[in-house]
């Protein structure tokens, strides 16, 4: 299972133990939220970011509410009582998620190694009032740790955000909420490139904060493989097999875009480090293929959506045409 | 397998330009990211001092397995750069 978001990742674990498919939800994470500051530093995530879209087409595939418990107009104490109080009266059926700065908790993979690195995992009570169990799917771990250090790890500035759900009863997403998500979050433009394009015009002149400002690309860059599922999703709809189609090729294009931005930080340090015109121009170059590939993956998924919407009965694709759809998409 | 850089040079470059202290016992066989704590950034920095410095590159289809590295597998992979 390849790590993309963790909220995601945490919403997901009640999906993956039932009988629906949780690939859909997946669609239009390639290009979720991420925040931009003024001074034009990437971040991962942004106080702005409040996922409630993302919760709401939760509960239209898959008729789950998610509450969010963190009430970002009360204080953090009051927060983390609310939490306690949760946590004490938490029943089996029921998801307890949190946000906390991994960073905090040194013994836990932080494979980025960030100095702050806000992230969702989930919590359960255990036997002992002062030790928590720790879900962190995206990063496949499970264990017991020190309620008071959990804590110390939400009790931080640099994170505010939590949510539960009851995953007793998952309902089976149907083809018009598939469809309908899969165009809300189906964007002809491409926001993290466009973003890194204009975090290296602004810093061209001066580019000696450069790589910082793009220090968390690694982070949002692995969102592009919430392609994978979609591929995956839509060939199987439509019997297509994974091993002896062309699918493969496909990964291997989401592997070359998510790579490639490996290659563009490396040249922004290099021209950090040399201030060379030539690789600033090779940047701009990278930048380029890189909307190109990811419009050839974008018009590949949406030939595969017509076609899963035409065996499913629907005949009107004229909604999904890629080149009618407005550059400041999303659709919905 | 034979390197253009030995082992001994690497950690004295690694220790001088990413200011860390490694740890005494070092075989070859630590991984990047995870036994020498050397997060993306910094391997990214390391490269590019390598390239300015030695004349050495990986290739840009391996920067995505960088941090997965162990030493040995690293300098194995770096080649001198081509002067065009």
């Amino acid at each position: 299972m390849i790590k993309v978001h963790c909220l995601v990742s945490c919403v997901c674990e009640t999906i993956k133990r039932s009988e629906a498919d949780h690939r859909p939800y997946y669609f239009g994470i390639w290009d979720a939220d991420f925040g931009l500051t003024s001074d034009f530093v990437l971040s991962h995530h942004a106080p702005e970011i409040n996922h409630e879209t993302m919760v709401e087409w939760y509960r239209l595939l898959y008729g789950i509410t998610v509450h969010q418990w963190y009430d970002r107009t009360l204080s953090r104490a009051t927060n983390i009582m609310n939490l306690e109080r949760l946590m004490k009266t938490k029943r089996p059926e029921q998801s307890i998620i949190v946000m906390l700065d991994l960073a905090q908790l040194p013994e836990r993979e932080n494979k980025f190694h960030h100095d702050v690195f806000p992230h969702y995992v989930m919590l359960e009570p255990t036997d002992d009032e002062e030790t928590w169990r720790m879900m962190d799917p995206d990063f496949r771990y499970e264990g017991e740790i020190d309620r008071v250090r959990i804590i110390q790890a939400i009790d931080q500035p640099t994170v505010a955000g939590g949510f539960w759900f009851d995953g007793s009863h998952v309902k089976l997403p149907n083809r018009e909420t598939v469809a309908a998500y899969f165009m809300s979050g189906l964007k002809r433009h491409h926001p993290l490139t466009e973003a890194v394009g204009q975090i290296v015009s602004h810093h061209k002149e001066a580019p000696i904060r450069l790589p910082s400002a793009l220090k968390q690309l690694p982070v949002i860059a692995i969102r592009k493989y919430a392609y994978e599922h979609a591929f995956a999703y839509f060939y199987e709809q439509l019997g297509l097999d994974l091993v002896s189609s062309d699918f493969d090729g496909w990964c291997d294009r989401i592997e070359r875009l998510v790579n490639q931005y490996t290659v563009i930080q490396h040249r922004t340090i290099k021209y950090s480090m040399t201030y060379d015109p030539a690789v600033l121009t090779e940047i701009q170059a990278l930048l380029a293929d890189q909307a190109m590939l990811e419009d050839t993956i974008k018009q590949r998924l949406i030939g595969l959506f017509n076609q899963y919407c035409r065996k499913e009965g629907e005949t009107d694709e004229s909604c999904t045409v890629y080149h009618q759809l407005s550059p400041s998409s999303p659709l919905v | 397998m034979s390197s253009v850089l030995d082992e001994r040079t690497f950690y004295q470059i690694v220790e001088a330009q990413l200011d860390v202290i490694l740890p005494m016992e070092v075989t070859g066989q630590e991984r990047l990211r995870d036994e020498l704590q050397l997060d993306s950034m910094r391997l990214l920095q390391l490269l590019v001092h390598l390239e300015l410095e030695y004349g050495l590159v990986l290739a840009d289809e391996q920067l995505g397995q960088l941090p997965q590295m162990t030493v040995e597998i690293f300098l194995a992979a770096l080649t001198k750069k081509e002067v065009l």
